[in-house]
């Protein structure tokens, strides 16, 4: 089969578990053009085809998997892809981009994406090997371990396939059960699992024989691949990702009091040199691994036990998130159960932020007697409990138990309960905060409020970077504003601040973030924070691959129009301003640490939505305009939108 | 007089050689953060916070004697 297009197939694979049909689509290739991969061309198929309403766990959701016009490229960056879908978690859009090997691997198949509808009758998994589409019985599969699964696949298929599947979780409809890409790379967030489970699929497992995609000038693709390789070995901030991936990130983060700990009461850990990175490197001998033909390789394994913890390289090491969510915030300091308990989602299925988030919902209830042994079946539940976490990671799997209850996601288990348990749900839209405080980076807190996926902290990059003026360092280490120079940006502001020079800093970072996510290009290689790519580099790479003559300009607007299709999704499933919002305790006064006593100025907080909302082009409701949408080159959702305004809904 | 100091995010490239993460060594008395981050060669404007003994305290602080300082960058998760 020839690739007809440089950096693409032009051929989306559709599968329909319900009347076990399979065919394969050839979109116009303006189509690509236009949304380029990724999150917009998930986005493109489910505006279209998903009714408002549906119920996420019907057949009638539909899975899109997206790659790139740049995945499967030879250059570090790229393996990256997209899984989206309604949300069973917030039910609204679900969106994640997961590294790893699977989206390559599809690529080579001769596929840039597939969409899977419809529910098949009993557990199947879907072998693909290029032209060859199989929807092949899961029955003996199903209940097993993600590891157990993998293995069996690779049996069947031989070593070189590539697994992308849920768990048991999942298969279980636990609300934020997750998707694994080769056992060590994730779709985490946003119940992705569940969406698998509820259409009897457990895995889709994919060999392809094309590894030569054809680009339209692979000399100049080689160069920059080649400057990104010496920045890997030279690059402070790239040599030190290499060394000690997300986890570095503890320590630092801890000092500074933006730490979330105790479900996010205090902001700084005493226990955060014993569960940070460098600890969990020496105690755990961890090891560096990577993704796709990426020279970075920041991903990490680990190997020990103490007690009854015990840690395997089969899947991987905890990420900075895993680390806070199952330590800090749990108020546990032991590294081998934090990556014990990590190990634990993994093999279930699990997305560990959520996980966190809603066990340590339940201890501070517990703790302020508003949950007791008989809404737990008899467990007491205290921080620094990581055997207690570790078993209910299992009860929340499985659903039994008290951990049925965890299995629907905090705001769903606190309205259950009540009694005023409400307020220490730590969530947006339904979605468990992340890692990171936003009361000492006030951005961060508009990001998790306007995230079309719940709270997510990787809207844009975060405050603290563009707090002093850009400076030129050396070629591969300079300071954070420069790198936004090219779109205008010079400006330093205030970690604690939204003012509209902050709002506006934002908007133009979440452009930036949302091109990522379209080319499903990965962060920890490219701009601002990590020093790497700058963004005339991957402009360069976007041409390299597709031989288009494009610019920073269409990339930037690529990025802009997914962030509204994505708000367009949303307020099709009802969603409005009401939903953009944050917990109340991020606008009190912090309990303790190095930012005690800092809260978001409420006043600050709501000017700074309105403006948001003005600069993106929407109503004072966050719902797009006809001119943004027109604009933007997508008049047609304005019909998808259009029918909730003149509601008024 | 002789103090520990913990090296995180891109400050450990001035670690001692060896010694992963840790620089340990002679300051003169009545040194700053600031001052002693001069002294390991860390730019200003890479240093973000820094502790003394466990408590996060402004960069112009005195450091004590036999004190144990960890100076830190921005560092984001991901």
């Amino acid at each position: 089969m020839e690739q007809k297009y440089c950096g693409f197939w032009g051929r989306i694979l559709r599968v329909d578990l319900t009347s076990r049909q399979v065919r394969v689509e050839e979109p116009d290739p303006l189509i690509y053009r236009r949304y380029m991969g990724g999150r917009n061309l998930a986005l493109y198929y489910l505006l279209r085809e998903i009714v408002p309403g549906t119920d996420p766990l019907s057949p009638l959701n539909k899975l899109a998997l997206m790659t790139s016009v740049v995945t499967g490229a030879p250059i570090s960056g790229q393996a990256r892809h997209t899984c989206a879908a309604i949300s069973p978690l917030t039910g609204g859009l679900a969106d994640s981009q997961c590294g790893g090997w699977w989206g390559p691997e599809l690529k080579f198949a001769g596929y840039d994406g597939m969409i899977i509808d419809g529910r098949a009758e009993e557990p199947v998994y879907i072998y693909i090997e290029d032209e060859k589409v199989e929807i092949l019985p899961a029955g003996d599969l199903w209940g097993k371990v993600t590891g157990d699964v993998q293995d069996a696949l690779r049996q069947a298929h031989g070593e070189k396939v590539r697994v992308l599947q849920c768990g048991p979780a999942g298969e279980k409809l636990v609300r934020f059960a997750n998707v694994t890409d080769d056992l060590k790379h994730f779709h985490g967030r946003g119940g992705l699992g569940a969406v698998f489970g509820s259409k009897n699929l457990r895995a889709i497992a994919v060999h392809g024989s094309h590894r030569q995609l054809k680009v339209a000038d692979p000399d100049g693709l080689k160069k920059l691949a080649q400057w990104f390789v010496k920045g890997t070995k030279i690059g402070p901030s790239l040599t030190l990702h290499h060394e000690l991936g997300t986890s570095k990130g503890i320590v630092p983060v801890s000092v500074q009091g933006i730490l979330p700990t105790y479900n996010f009461q205090d902001g700084s850990f005493a226990g955060a040199e014993a569960i940070g990175g460098e600890n969990m490197k020496k105690v755990l001998n961890g090891k560096t691994e990577t993704c796709f033909a990426c020279a970075e390789s920041c991903k990490r394994s680990l190997e020990g036990e103490s007690g009854p913890f015990k840690v395997t390289r089969k899947y991987g090491g905890p990420e900075y998130e895993s680390i806070g969510l199952l330590g800090s915030n749990l108020g546990v300091d032991n590294v081998y159960a934090v990556a014990a308990c990590n190990e634990q989602c993994n093999k279930l299925g699990l997305d560990t932020i959520s996980t966190g988030g809603s066990i340590s919902w339940a201890v501070e209830c517990f703790e302020r007697g508003l949950i007791t042994k008989d809404d737990t079946g008899g467990i007491d539940l205290k921080w620094n409990d990581p055997e207690n976490n570790y078993s209910l990671i299992e009860m929340i799997a499985s659903r039994s138990g008290f951990g049925d209850v965890l299995a629907e996601g905090s705001r769903a288990a606190a309205r259950r309960i009540g009694r005023g348990t409400e307020q220490y749900a730590i969530q947006v839209k339904g979605q468990e905060l992340a890692n990171h405080e936003p009361r000492g980076k006030w951005g961060v807190g508009l990001g998790y409020a306007v995230s079309p996926t719940g709270a997510d902290h990787l809207q844009a990059a975060h405050d603290p970077w563009f707090t002093k003026p850009g400076k030129y360092a050396t070629e591969y280490d300079w300071v954070d504003l420069e790198d936004l120079a090219p779109v205008g940006l010079f400006d330093p502001v205030p970690a604690e601040s939204l003012s509209g020079e902050k709002v506006r800093l934002f908007v133009y970072l979440q452009y930036i973030w949302a091109l990522h996510d379209v080319l499903d290009w990965c962060i920890f290689t490219a701009v601002p924070e990590f020093r790497a790519l700058s963004l005339n580099q991957l402009t360069e790479i976007v041409a390299c691959a597709t031989g288009w003559r494009t610019s920073l300009f269409e990339l930037l607007k690529c990025g802009e129009r997914s962030v509204t299709l994505a708000r367009s999704f949303n307020v099709m499933f009802g969603f409005s301003s009401a939903d953009d919002t944050l917990p109340d305790r991020f606008f009190e006064p912090m309990r303790a640490g190095t930012l005690q006593g800092h809260a978001i100025d409420r006043r600050d907080f709501e000017r700074a939505l309105k403006l948001y909302y003005g600069m993106m082009g929407w109503d004072e409701q966050g719902r797009p305009s006809e001119a943004k949408l027109e604009e933007l080159g997508v008049g047609w959702v304005w019909d998808f939108v259009r029918e909730k305004v003149s509601a008024g809904d | 007089m002789v103090i520990t100091v913990k090296l995180y995010g891109t400050l450990r490239r001035f670690s001692r050689k060896g010694t992963p993460g840790i620089w340990k060594g002679d300051v003169p008395s009545g040194s700053t953060v600031l001052e002693l981050a001069a002294q390991l060669g860390a730019p200003e404007d890479e240093l973000a916070a820094a502790a003394i003994n466990g408590e996060t305290l402004p960069l112009d602080t005195v450091i004590p004697e036999n004190a144990t300082v960890m100076l830190v960058t921005h560092v984001n998760g991901g």
